[in-house]
């Protein structure tokens, strides 16, 4: 905990419903470290509904400017993490954690239910109130409070999510139910609910939302500070009570019967080579599971589960069970079970000749992460004192010997109960960073530097942050103000999506908040070592850019939010990008010498289109797609084939070894004389085709079928840019997005164009898919024009180019 | 005939765009071309208040962004309005109320919606308009008005065909919306005639 008893300036806010509520007070810890003092010096609350982004960083501002202080005197900040709407949650901590970047400021996080109980006593309200916090979808967050003259006390453990009902049953089941104050902006709805079942003590609708000061006091009571965290901003997370729906759904379906899939067959991992993945346990695991269990623990004390024990687990609720598997065979094998607050790790097994390959940590990383979204704060085990493999891999992880139980395997052989804060200590697998929350030392050493350094920092400015998450990479990159990319970091969350078949918004915006910190750490330090100093600062930096749009608006929030509260706390520049010009500005890696007017394609997942670039920012689109976008197409293809996701990589590898005329597909829109793209009818065709084979009971010839496909979306996609080069009279084209990424298209485009005397630019290939060094040479190239961006700045999901 | 514009709240439609837009019985209406498809849109937006949800069916290129669009203009919506494929969402401030555009073209199963941000808004705040939404139709809550749109296959060969439209409202405000939208489509036959 960092030292601050002598007094600090905390700025504090809470988004996460629709009130915004924000407060700037003194800040002392007690000197028996049992809570700390505070004295409100102003405060702003008001409703806000859906503009928490656009609000949030002015009003910080404003508060500050009202209590005579900047953001410079800041020492603390304090966030509600919920529970709430998502969204706002997420807006409100992705902002902390920029704030918190910023200048090394510890983050606190403090229940928003508990800010509500606060406000409640602040109201004078004493006795029993019952915090009654919508969670949209008929359900609520309920938290019952005792308030005396110190405060509210909690009388629940962790918070949850009830349906309305069921919450209005249990407490008017209560002896004490009459006495029950009502509060919480769930009451909006459901007042009458509580009304009928006898509940009819409301308190005044003005204090149904946290305040700015309620918040404040809920962080700096007794309970709120053990509970508000190390000050590490990256761990500081929302509370959401549940997994995404996905999710929810998966683990409802995986105890039931379900007929064999590709998953478990693991033939889509071969074709792609996809080594070592991990997914919840099904029903269909449980006796490759068992076998793996009795293999594992054959001379150990423990004793092995059987099938019937793994296949009861998957009916129960509140568990956690993860697999990892190799192109069909199962390797791995951990699960845990959520009970009071704390994970208890019921079992771990890692076949023998993949152990230090690091698998029981990544399982025991995405069990715990289950586990602390469905509120435990704690994880719990016990393993056999002699294992001494298992206990310093448990002990690497976080887990410290809380008791020992002599004996407890036999004679002499004890067993060890160990505990760990969640999140566990799991680090990273390589050079990639994981998009979880990651444990380390914090606050960062920070060095005091030479002069040479600050003068080869001084010299490569201006130095720009872009950040990029407008879809499932959490991406950061530094740029000097000579165009050199000093810092290029990718997290990728692929493979918390692959097994639903898509990019799940939820789950992505969930990622980008666990790894937004680990990333911008990562960055910075990259950046630093590419100029031989220590890591960089925020405060090194000349701004920071970051994709406003196109993409899901639950995921570009999260950058957007973090980069506001970087740029404010370290008082520099702000610029917003759009994503689509960042592909364009991807060639440049390849063609540096590239000049405008050229005609580029951009093909993406989510993208199709034909663009005349007149000059950088001057662009007219001449065509897209009416319809899916080619990656969308290779991915529903893909699926219809059973090669799961995503579909591009594994159709373009099965393609190169089949004829790309053996079945005829239609090639929409060639001849209609414009630069539209229609890609549904293509896609209908390849289904229709396959579901005719089968039934005529004839096996498709897959590479055949693929080359097929890819031929026809290559015939179009490379006769309209011909169209568009020659009527553009132009001799450069460009490409860019994921599916540039295509080889056959990218040979395709070379020759055809080529033949006719075009230089075809593609970005080199690590380039093509989402990165943020292309967003960089944009965001530099509008510094150094001085376009910086307010403060008031939202996400453009929608932004054309 | 006038060539005075008729009112759709912030926009007006051109008389032009009015004569493509006939009333053929309570819930039933057929436009021709664009602009008419465009004006019954701004009649239905100036129709829609706050928590409203509208399901909006039809073939690729039937007309339901078109439709939007036109919503979009009567609510005072100036920016630019596209299908939200890739995105699934996108919010358009109006002067008095935010306009929810959705395109569900990409989910296919209801399970979906609430991870996509759906459920988050749809008949909870602002004016839902919802494409490709109605194999999800009965999760977007009961109360609700579903126009399908189709296209004429009794219009001459060689030309496009008109777009014929029907309304199936269902609960207290499915069924405001489509008598809003039934007597401005009226008001504006009657506004032709005079």
């Amino acid at each position: 905990m960092p030292n601050h008893e002598k007094g600090l300036v905390a700025l504090a806010f809470d988004t996460s419903t629709d009130q915004l509520a924000c407060a700037v007070a003194t800040w002392a810890l007690r000197p028996d470290g049992n809570g700390a003092d505070v004295a409100v010096l102003a405060s702003s609350d008001f409703p806000c509904r859906r503009r928490g982004n656009v609000e949030l960083v002015p009003t910080c501002l404003e508060v500050l400017g009202k209590a005579g202080r900047t953001m410079e005197d800041v020492g603390l900040v304090i966030v509600g993490r919920g529970p709430g709407s998502f969204t706002g949650v997420r807006i409100g901590i992705a902002t902390a954690k920029g704030l918190s970047c910023g200048r090394d400021l510890p983050l606190y996080g403090a229940s928003t239910l508990d800010a509500v109980a606060w406000r409640a006593w602040l109201g004078g309200a004493r006795g029993l109130v019952g915090v009654v916090a919508d969670a949209m979808r008929g359900e609520v967050y309920p938290g019952l409070y005792q308030l005396d003259d110190g405060g509210p006390t909690r009388l629940f453990g962790t918070e949850r999510v009830l349906k309305a009902p069921k919450a209005v049953e249990e407490w008017a089941a209560r002896s004490d139910a009459a006495s029950i104050q009502l509060t919480g902006d769930g009451l909006k709805k459901y007042q009458g609910l509580y009304a009928e079942a006898g509940l009819t003590a409301v308190l005044p609708a003005d204090l149904w939302a946290p305040s700015g000061e309620s918040l404040i006091r809920a962080a700096a009571s007794p309970a709120g500070l053990a509970a508000a965290g190390s000050g590490d901003p990256a761990l500081v997370l929302p509370v959401y009570t549940r997994l995404s729906d996905a999710e929810e759904n998966e683990l409802a379906r995986l105890g039931m019967k379900e007929p064999a899939t590709v998953a478990t067959t693991g033939c889509d991992d071969v074709l792609a080579d996809r080594h070592l993945q991990l997914r919840p346990m099904g029903l269909n695991d449980v006796a490759q599971v068992a076998e793996l269990d009795v293999a594992v623990f054959s001379d150990s004390p423990h004793t092995p589960w059987s099938a019937a024990l793994f296949a009861d687990e998957l009916s129960q609720s509140g568990r956690s069970w993860w697999v990892a598997h190799d192109q069909g065979e199962l390797v791995g094998v951990a699960g845990g079970m959520v009970v009071d607050g704390a994970v208890e790790i019921l079992d771990v097994a890692v076949a023998q000749p993949r152990r230090r390959e690091g698998i029981a940590r990544r399982l025991l990383a995405r069990v715990t992460y289950d586990a602390q979204m469905l509120g435990a704060e704690k994880a719990t085990l016990e393993v056999f004192s002699e294992n001494r493999g298992a206990v310093a891999l448990y002990e690497a992880l976080g887990f410290s010997t809380v008791a020992v139980r002599p004996d407890y395997y036999g004679s002499g052989r004890d067993a060890l109960l160990m505990d760990a804060p969640l999140p566990l200590a799991v680090g990273s697998a390589d050079d990639r960073p994981d998009p979880t929350a990651q444990v380390r030392p914090w606050p960062p050493m920070r060095p005091s530097r030479s002069h040479e350094a600050l003068q080869t920092i001084a010299g490569a400015q201006p130095i720009v942050l872009a950040v990029e998450s407008s879809c499932d990479e959490t991406a950061m990159a530094v740029i000097a103000g000579d165009g050199r990319i000093l810092a290029n970091v990718v997290a990728t969350q692929i493979d918390f999506h692959a097994r639903f078949g898509g990019v799940v918004p939820e789950i992505a915006s969930r990622k980008h908040t666990e790894a937004v910190v680990g990333v911008f750490e990562e960055a910075m330090a990259q950046a630093g070592e590419a100029l031989g100093t220590a890591p960089l600062q925020a405060t090194d930096l000349a701004a920071v850019g970051v994709t406003q749009g196109p993409g899901l608006v639950g995921a570009l929030v999260v950058g957007v939010a973090f980069s506001k509260g970087l740029a404010a706390m370290a008082g520099i520049g702000l610029v917003g990008v759009n994503h689509l010009e960042g592909h364009l500005y991807a060639n440049l890696f390849e063609t540096p010498d590239l000049e405008p007017p050229f005609v580029a394609s951009l093909v993406s997942g989510g993208h199709t289109m034909l663009v005349h670039v007149r000059d950088w920012g001057d662009y007219e689109v001449l065509g897209q797609t009416i319809d899916d976008a080619v990656g969308e197409a290779f991915d529903k293809v893909a699926k219809a084939l059973g090669l799961g996701y995503p579909g591009g990589p594994v159709i373009s590898k099965l393609a190169a070894e089949g004829d790309p005329r053996a079945i005829a597909f239609p090639r929409a829109l060639l001849h209609s004389h414009d630069y539209r793209f229609s890609l549904s009818g293509l896609k209908t065709a390849v289904i229709t085709y396959i579901e005719a084979e089968n039934r005529a009971g004839r096996p498709i010839d897959m590479p055949d079928l693929a080359a097929s496909f890819q031929a026809a979306v290559i015939d179009v996609q490379v006769s309209k840019a011909l169209t568009a080069v020659e009527a553009c009279s132009l001799d450069d084209f460009c490409v860019g997005g994921g599916v540039a990424a295509n080889p056959a298209l990218r040979s395709a485009y070379a020759e055809k164009l080529g033949e006719r005397g075009v230089r075809v630019t593609v970005p080199p290939l690590s380039a093509c898919t989402d990165n943020a060094a292309m967003i960089a040479l944009v965001a530099l190239r509008d510094v150094q024009a001085g376009r910086l961006a307010e403060l008031s700045m939202d996400a453009e999901p929608n932004w054309s180019l | 005939m006038s060539e005075t514009r008729f009112a759709a709240g912030a926009t007006e439609i051109e008389p032009s765009g009015a004569r493509c837009v006939m009333w053929e019985g309570d819930g039933h209406f057929r436009t021709t071309g664009p602009e008419g498809t465009w004006a019954l849109g701004s009649l239905l937006g100036a129709s829609l208040e706050e928590g409203d949800v509208v399901v909006l069916s039809g073939d690729l290129g039937a007309g339901k962004t078109n439709l939007t669009k036109g919503a979009a203009a009567a609510l005072g919506v100036t920016e630019p309005v596209t299908s939200p494929t890739f995105n699934i969402q996108a919010v358009h401030e109006g002067d008095n109320l935010t306009l929810f555009h959705f395109d569900l073209y990409r989910l296919d199963d209801p399970d979906q919606l609430g991870d996509a941000g759906v459920l988050d808004v749809v008949g909870v705040e602002g004016a839902s308009l919802v494409e490709w939404g109605e194999d999800f139709a009965d999760a977007l809550g009961a109360d609700r008005l579903d126009i399908s749109i189709t296209r004429d296959v009794s219009s001459p060969p060689g030309e496009e065909p008109a777009r014929l439209f029907s309304l199936s409202p269902s609960g207290p405000r499915g069924c405001a919306l489509a008598r809003s939208l039934d007597s401005s489509v009226r008001a504006l036959m009657e506004f032709l005639d005079a």
